[in-house]
């Protein structure tokens, strides 16, 4: 198995470590634990309701009638699954840093399957393609790893929003959507990440640079090649354009370090260079990516 | 416009592998970028850049195409057309006045050689040239030449002359052929117009070098003993001045060897030609005397003159006659006017005889008679009619009309052998002649100085003063102070020295050619003779206005060199272009 393999022994053996933290640093059950807000028939008592014509009369609340003379029905909190999304941005812009990527995916979706959460893995780029249909347990840790594996960069722009609404279209249950890319979206982060969280998911960014992006040493007359939509544009780069861009790319993760702030979206920020073990530690010991 | 080497031109095709080079050298480097939509914003914010970049990489080719072509056109030397082929001589004025300098100590002489240079370049050897310099002579400093380098360098060597511009030099500009045709040479005078250009010749161009300058200098002076008074001198100079004002000047008297100051003096010197000042000096000892004018000016060589006190040497003559009464009045008169001739006898002595020489020293000798050796035979008297003067302009009768000299007591004399008759009877009787020997020279007038009253004509004094002079050797009178350039007759002199120590070709006339003091040897004794600029013209540095301008003459540097200049300017552009298309 070569450095670059998700399916390395050596490598899920990291993953396993990265579990065992998780798993004590959350603390823990075995079972998915995440509750959903529902109401129904649980053991847990959530809150009371008014009696209406057509509610199950064994809800009914004997003592708050006794004393008040008023009938109210107990609610009890429904447990079910929650599903872990996990969306990994493939356009070809993260061709450079696309494996630190996979990395990051294939932890966070280790700890999901072996939490027995329900996970589904997403390829998103300009539009939206499917890696693992939902799927729970460790059995599912080899496909997925495959599966993470061997998907490749494709389309010719990112389009966050459209990905957005078609992830939307195919699932209405609300989950955790964690989504690692770059951000680097010529139509824009915004909507995409409004469009998510309106629609009730609980969405975490993880952000990912190759550090070639944050800063440019290029001099002199240079032709200027957009990844993706292989645009070109001639351009003489001097001190000016050197620092201007700097600029344009601080203030845009700046814009995304807000808009996540404002939006209550937890942000995680890391480059290529950083082992994704560290990444993920840093993350479980913070209790989570912060907002 | 003419090609001197137009196969050069073929180089012109170097433009295709360089415009090739070029469209390669532009093409820039590919960057892939993950943030392309970046670059847009930042890109629209320079549109106006885009242009000036477009525009820069055309103006690159273009600078490429103008340096290679700059180049290879000043490889075939082009030539603006001139219609005159003629051989060009240039003469620079090198008299005094040139080393005139203005506030910037910039000479004259320094703009006129910078204006030769810059002549010699336009031509550039596209015909033949050949330098001189003028001042009291005219003197080539190269031959005719097509090597800019050569005329360059012989320019470069060129020095100011401590002399005039004379107008026998200026003169001679016409007098001379540069390569067998008179009509096949252009001269142009560099000059600043001071001197002697009265004589210009018909055809001389001049180039007039403009200079400030303000100046006061000795033109004249003199320096003699008072007759009558031993060891007094008078000292006579004269300042002229081109100032506005009257100047104050310090002036200096000092003895060259000794160093001692007689004279000091401050002097008032007005504008314009000066009027001379006389000194009267006592105690003053011969030799050279330097004169100097303490003031700093546009030219130094007129401030300093040097001047010979030569030691008052008289002639000293005895009489040896019966009757010496008025021989000896005579000498006795000379004595007291100017002391040349003193009565005396001893060594180095003449002798005033008549009728027989002496046997030692020089002698005039009247009414010879009885044996000599300067006369083989004394015969009868005779009658003197018409006297033929056979040496015209000797020294002996130069000052005297033998027509007015009756020769009363003649006698028929046979000549020794050597004799030079001096005047003679119509009959061939000898009237006057010199016999020279080993030891002895004697001068034989042939009649009876008593006779006919012959003491009382006024020839008398006038014989015997030109006889005792040229017998003393002392026909060269010698000046303080001559101006340089002047020819002396010292034809006579056994050594002639010039102050930078040179012997000098005797038997010949000997010209001054330095500021200073010269010394000759004559009859035995040792004289100085002083030099110096003593012009007018050179020390009021007042320049003529209507001299003849030189006409359609390039100067400047040649096409070619401007060529290489556009290119060098190019290069260094396009390298800036280049720096910021690889450096931004």
């Amino acid at each position: 198995m070569s450095e670059q393999s998700l399916t390395d022994p050596a490598f899920i053996k990291r993953l396993e470590s990265l579990y065992l933290l998780a798993r004590r640093v959350l603390g823990g059950t075995l079972q998915a634990d995440r509750k959903s807000t529902k109401k129904g028939a649980g053991i847990t008592f959530a809150d009371y309701a008014e009696y209406n014509f057509g509610d199950d009369y064994r809800a009914i609340d004997w003592r708050v009638y006794a004393r008040f003379d008023q009938l109210v029905i107990k609610l009890f909190e429904l447990e079910e699954d929650a599903t872990v999304y996990l969306l990994l941005d493939s356009s070809r812009s993260m061709e450079s840093k696309f494996f630190s990527a996979k990395q990051l995916l294939a932890a966070l979706g280790y700890i999901g399957l072996n939490c027995l959460d329900r996970v589904a893995v997403y390829s998103l780029a300009d539009s939206l393609q499917p890696l693992l249909d939902p799927s729970r347990g460790r059995a599912k840790v080899l496909p997925f790893l495959r599966s993470l594996e061997e998907a490749p960069t494709f389309g010719s722009d990112t389009n966050f929003t459209t990905c957005a609404r078609t992830f939307q279209a195919r699932h209405r249950k609300k989950g955790m959507v964690m989504v690692v890319s770059d951000f680097l979206y010529p139509n824009g982060f915004e909507e995409g990440l409004k469009f998510l969280q309106w629609h009730g998911h609980d969405v975490f960014c993880l952000q990912i640079h190759d550090e070639k992006d944050l800063s440019c040493d290029w001099k002199g007359d240079v032709e200027i090649q957009c990844v993706e939509t292989d645009k070109r544009e001639k351009v003489t780069v001097t001190r000016r354009e050197v620092d201007s861009y700097e600029k344009a790319m601080a203030d845009w993760n700046e814009s995304l370090k807000k808009e996540c702030s404002r939006r209550g979206i937890g942000l995680g920020v890391t480059t290529d260079k950083v082992p994704f073990d560290e990444v993920i530690q840093g993350i479980l010991r913070r209790g989570g990516l912060v907002t | 416009m003419n090609f001197l080497s137009p196969a050069w031109l073929w180089s012109l095709l170097s433009l295709v592998p360089i415009i090739a080079v070029y469209f390669l050298k532009v093409r820039p480097r590919r960057k892939p970028t993950n943030a392309y939509f970046l670059w847009e914003k930042i890109l629209a914010e320079k549109q106006s850049a885009a242009l000036f970049r477009k525009l820069r990489d055309l103006l690159s080719l273009i600078l490429l195409i103008l340096v290679a072509a700059a180049i290879a056109f000043a490889l075939a030397r082009p030539q603006i057309a001139v219609d005159d082929e003629r051989d060009l001589l240039i003469v620079i004025d090198v008299s005094a006045s040139m080393e005139a300098a203005d506030k910037s100590s910039v000479s004259r002489l320094d703009l006129a050689r910078d204006k030769a240079k810059s002549l010699v370049r336009a031509m550039n050897g596209s015909k033949r040239m050949a330098v001189a310099t003028i001042s009291d002579s005219l003197d080539f400093s190269t031959h005719l030449s097509d090597s800019p380098k050569d005329l360059l360098e012989a320019i470069d060597e060129m020095a100011v002359r401590a002399a005039p511009l004379r107008d026998e030099a200026v003169k001679s500009l016409s007098a001379f052929s540069l390569s067998g045709d008179e009509a096949s040479h252009r001269v142009i005078l560099i000059t600043d117009g001071c001197g002697d250009l009265s004589e210009l010749p018909e055809g001389v161009e001049v180039i007039q070098i403009e200079s400030a300058g303000k100046n006061l200098g000795v033109t004249a002076a003199d320096l003699q003993w008072i007759p009558g008074r031993p060891e007094s001198a008078s000292l006579f100079v004269k300042i002229s001045s081109s100032y506005s004002e009257v100047k104050s000047v310090e002036m200096e008297l000092r003895h060259q060897d000794t160093g001692v100051l007689s004279k000091l003096a401050e002097l008032q010197v007005k504008p314009g030609m000066g009027e001379g000042v006389t000194f009267e000096i006592d105690s003053m000892d011969p030799g050279p005397w330097v004169l100097e004018l303490k003031h700093e000016d546009s030219l130094s060589s007129d401030n300093l003159v040097n001047l010979a006190l030569n030691p008052q040497r008289p002639i000293r003559v005895q009489v040896d006659a019966d009757d010496p009464y008025f021989f000896q009045r005579c000498i006795e008169s000379f004595a007291l006017s100017g002391g040349l001739l003193v009565p005396g006898g001893g060594a180095g002595s003449l002798t005033v005889a008549v009728g027989k020489a002496p046997k030692v020293g020089s002698a005039l000798v009247f009414s010879p008679s009885g044996k000599s050796s300067f006369w083989k035979s004394v015969g009868d008297p005779v009658a003197v009619g018409v006297v033929e003067v056979v040496k015209k302009g000797h020294p002996v009768i130069e000052h005297t009309d033998l027509s007015g000299v009756a020769f009363e007591g003649a006698k028929q004399i046979e000549l020794p052998e050597g004799a030079v008759v001096i005047a003679e009877s119509d009959d061939r009787v000898p009237l006057i002649y010199k016999v020279q020997t080993a030891e002895q020279t004697v001068v034989v007038i042939n009649l009876d100085p008593s006779a006919a009253n012959f003491f009382l004509s006024p020839w008398f004094p006038v014989l015997v003063y030109d006889a005792a002079i040229h017998l003393a050797g002392r026909e060269v009178k010698l000046a303080s102070i001559y101006p340089v350039g002047a020819e002396l007759d010292l034809l006579e002199a056994s050594s002639v020295t010039s102050p930078s120590g040179e012997a000098l070709r005797t038997g010949e006339k000997v010209r001054l050619t330095e500021l200073g003091v010269y010394q000759a040897s004559l009859a035995g004794q040792n004289w100085w003779v002083g030099s110096g600029l003593l012009s007018e013209t050179e020390s009021l540095l007042e320049p003529r206005e209507d001299l003849r301008e030189a006409l359609d003459l390039a100067s400047g540097h040649p096409v070619p060199v401007w060529l290489l200049i556009l290119a060098l300017c190019a290069v260094l552009v396009e390298t800036l272009l280049y720096h910021r298309r690889k450096a931004g």
